[in-house]
């Protein structure tokens, strides 16, 4: 068990092209036992800085300190961490009590404790009838399981997991994200987790770290980060179908500050209006806060169904609003034909409004 | 599933008969096609196969029964005498021996050396693909030039070797290394070596580089050091690809021919007559064609001896 703290963590891959900035400036505390996962799309550095905090890659600067204590210069095998690999990285040739026990041979743990501790292991991820076993011989999620005891076996301060799921089917993978999540509860071990499927991050972790282009875009909750997006990358990123997002203007007008765009007005609530700024920005709503409303009803926004998709429980309506496209989420029992007219209300309290509309425009509160 | 195609088969080509009775006649040539399609699209490669190997081979054990030399260019039916005077003679025994030396030492070499260098180059640093490059010359040199430039080297009047070796005072005099029965040996053997050894480092890079990265991460984080990666990583990733490398070396340098012959002759005092060169010496020094035959028909059941030995061990290993 450890307290992690990355400090100003930064990595530059050179090589005959050029420099690529895979990480810039990351800080960040972890507490112990604590579950954080860091999301973001491929490419943003969610593998380096796991890999910093392994060690097998070195930070071109800054320090990775576990319990207060600088380690950024130690070798892995000295970090008391483990680590499990996305293709799980099982030793081809040994049996699956090999793989187990590998690691704690290398570190000299007397014979019978190491068995010991194998019978633990394979009690808890129920993998002792495997024992035996070539990987090759196992399936994805026997491996995966595998894996994860090789990881546990040898009761880590830190437990890092680089995208353990995404070799595994759809329904496995709901299936092993909750063994996880009881894993986590049993063990109370520090775990840094590495995904880019955002519903595996929202129901596994304590805190999510959400990050784009090697750059920290936002830590919180699974709630603080879904409900109170810090810039409009995070908004877009969390939540499936994603925010609709219109770009448009702010202005004051009658005391008030409105948002509009082409077909649109809307009042900004006051809060973020007391910030006063105006001029260009985004605003954005999840498809679950646009309602349909009766026709006439005050402040409804006219718009027409372009296409409806049935996904199981609800339904997906992409709609058309004065060349805007907004998807609306609503019960499976809500049919709309496509061409239809509908009138759309915006829930006021859970707009979202962003200054600008790049990536990084920041969230107006 | 599999027997439902025959069985298919057969029932087609009997609806074809119903038909015929019908009145669709058919061609005797489309039923002949029809039947053994088959075998004749399998017949070109077959033949092929008979004539370019079965019928040589059979044709070098037919020889081994007879007696051929100039004087009787027929050949006089001999049986298995040529066998008995094989067996019966003190040289082929010692060529066996040396063939057998011969073929351990330069794969073992070749095995260990390739390796080495395959495991070097397959590190990053300025220049290795040059490197990469210029460690095949060796194998892609005529044997020929090979020849004379190790003649050259070994040469004991201005060979470049024994001038080393004197200046920097290793030797007071110059060591004829091809002409004394120890020395010729092994530097045959080095030039065995350095010739083939290309070939193993070029398989064991290929091999060395589809090896998956984080196999060798997971083990530093498991707490071993390099040399146990080598040993618990990399040996075992290798090792169905040295099996085969073995395999393939042996069978070759074992009938290898040229390296030795044009390099000692087999000599001196037959420190260096393998399996290869005692045939040569008695198919086309001596002129008994039917001895060196039957030489070559037991250097053949040799290596297949040595192949089913290999295969047996493989199928154990599998199960
Ligand atoms: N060894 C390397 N040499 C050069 N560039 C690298 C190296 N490793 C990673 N990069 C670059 O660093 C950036 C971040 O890579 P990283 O592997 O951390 O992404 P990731 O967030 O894990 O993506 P993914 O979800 O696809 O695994 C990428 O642009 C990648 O191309
Ligand atoms: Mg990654």
């Amino acid at each position: 068990m450890a307290t992690v703290r990355l400090d100003r963590l930064h990595k530059e891959f050179r090589s005959i092209g050029g420099a690529v900035h895979a990480l810039r400036d990351l800080t960040l505390d972890i507490a112990d036992g604590e579950f954080v996962s860091l999301v973001g799309p491929s490419g943003c550095g969610k593998s380096t800085a796991l890999r910093i905090i392994a060690g097998l890659e070195t930070p071109t600067s800054g320090r990775v300190l576990f319990d207060g204590q600088d380690i950024t210069g130690l070798e892995p095998r000295d970090r008391n961490i483990a680590m499990v690999f996305q293709s799980y990285a099982l030793y081809p040739h040994m049996s699956v009590r090999q793989n187990l026990e590998y690691g704690l041979r290398k570190r000299g743990v007397p014979r019978e404790e190491r068995e010991r501790k194998v019978a633990a292991i394979g009690a808890m991820l129920q993998i002792t009838p495997l024992f035996d076993r070539r990987p090759r011989q196992l399936s994805g999620g026997q491996r995966q399981r595998v894996a994860l005891g090789r990881a546990l076996i040898r009761d880590p301060a830190v437990f890092l997991l680089d995208e353990p799921l995404s070799n595994l089917d759809a329904k496995l993978r709901v299936h092993m994200r909750a063994e996880l999540a009881a894993l986590h509860q049993k063990v109370r071990t520090t775990m840094i987790y590495v995904t880019h499927d955002q519903l595996e991050a929202m129901t596994l972790s304590d805190r999510i770290i959400v990050m784009n282009h090697g750059v920290m875009q936002q830590v919180g909750t699974p709630e603080e980060v879904y409900s109170r997006p810090a810039n409009r990358f995070v908004a877009e990123f969390i939540g499936t179908p994603s925010m609709n997002m219109i770009e448009g203007t702010l202005r004051p007008e009658g005391g008030r500050l409105l948002f509009s765009a082409p077909g649109i007005t809307v009042p900004v609530p006051p809060a973020a209006a007391r910030q006063g700024t105006t001029g260009q920005a985004t605003l954005g709503i999840r498809p679950e806060d646009i309602s349909l409303v009766p026709p006439g009803t005050p402040g409804a926004i006219p718009a027409q169904v372009t296409v409806s998709e049935l996904a199981g429980a609800e339904r997906f309506h992409f709609i058309a609003l004065n060349g805007h496209s907004v998807i609306v989420r609503t019960p499976a029992a809500t049919v709309l034909h496509p061409g239809e007219t509908v009138a759309l209300g915006l829930d006021p309290e859970r707009l979202h409004l962003f200054s600008g509309a790049g990536e990084d425009a920041a969230a107006i509160r | 599933m599999a027997s439902d195609t025959p069985q298919g088969a057969v029932r087609t080509f009997e609806d074809g008969a119903v038909r015929e009775r019908a009145g669709a006649a058919r061609t005797l040539a489309s039923t002949l096609l029809d039947r053994h399609l088959g075998i004749i699209l399998l017949l070109p490669s077959a033949l092929t196969f008979l004539v370019l190997l079965v019928f040589p081979l059979a044709y070098g054990i037919y020889t081994s029964f007879f007696e051929r030399h100039v004087l009787d260019p027929e050949g006089t039916w001999v049986g298995l005498g040529n066998y008995v005077w094989l067996f019966t003679n003190p040289n082929f025994w010692h060529s066996l021996l040396i063939s057998t030396f011969w073929a351990g030492a330069t794969v073992g070499l070749q095995i260990v050396l390739g390796t080495a260098v395959a495991l070097l180059l397959h590190q990053s640093f300025q220049g290795r693909s040059l490197v990469r490059g210029l460690v095949l010359f060796p194998y892609m040199m005529p044997v020929v030039s090979v020849i004379l430039v190790w003649m050259l080297l070994y040469n004991a009047l201005y060979g470049v070797i024994n001038y080393v070796l004197v200046q920097t005072g290793i030797v007071s005099r110059p060591i004829a290394w091809l002409s004394q029965p120890d020395s010729a040996f092994w530097s045959v053997v080095f030039v065995g070596v350095w010739k083939y050894f290309p070939f193993v480092v070029v398989i064991v890079l290929a091999r060395l580089q589809v090896i998956p990265q984080d196999l060798y991460e997971a083990a530093r984080i498991d707490g071993a050091g390099p040399i146990a990666r080598f040993f618990d990583i990399t040996l075992p990733q290798l090792r169905d690809v040295l099996l085969v490398v073995a395999l393939l070396r042996t069978i070759f340098m074992f009938n290898n021919f040229e390296i030795v012959f044009l390099l000692t002759g087999g000599g001196p005092l037959r420190a260096t007559m393998t399996l290869p060169i005692l045939v040569y010496e008695q198919a086309f020094g001596v002129y008994e064609l039917g001895r060196g035959s039957a030489i070559a028909v037991v250097m053949f059941f040799i290596l297949i001896a040595v192949m089913s030995v290999y295969f047996a061990f493989l199928r154990k290993e599998n199960d």
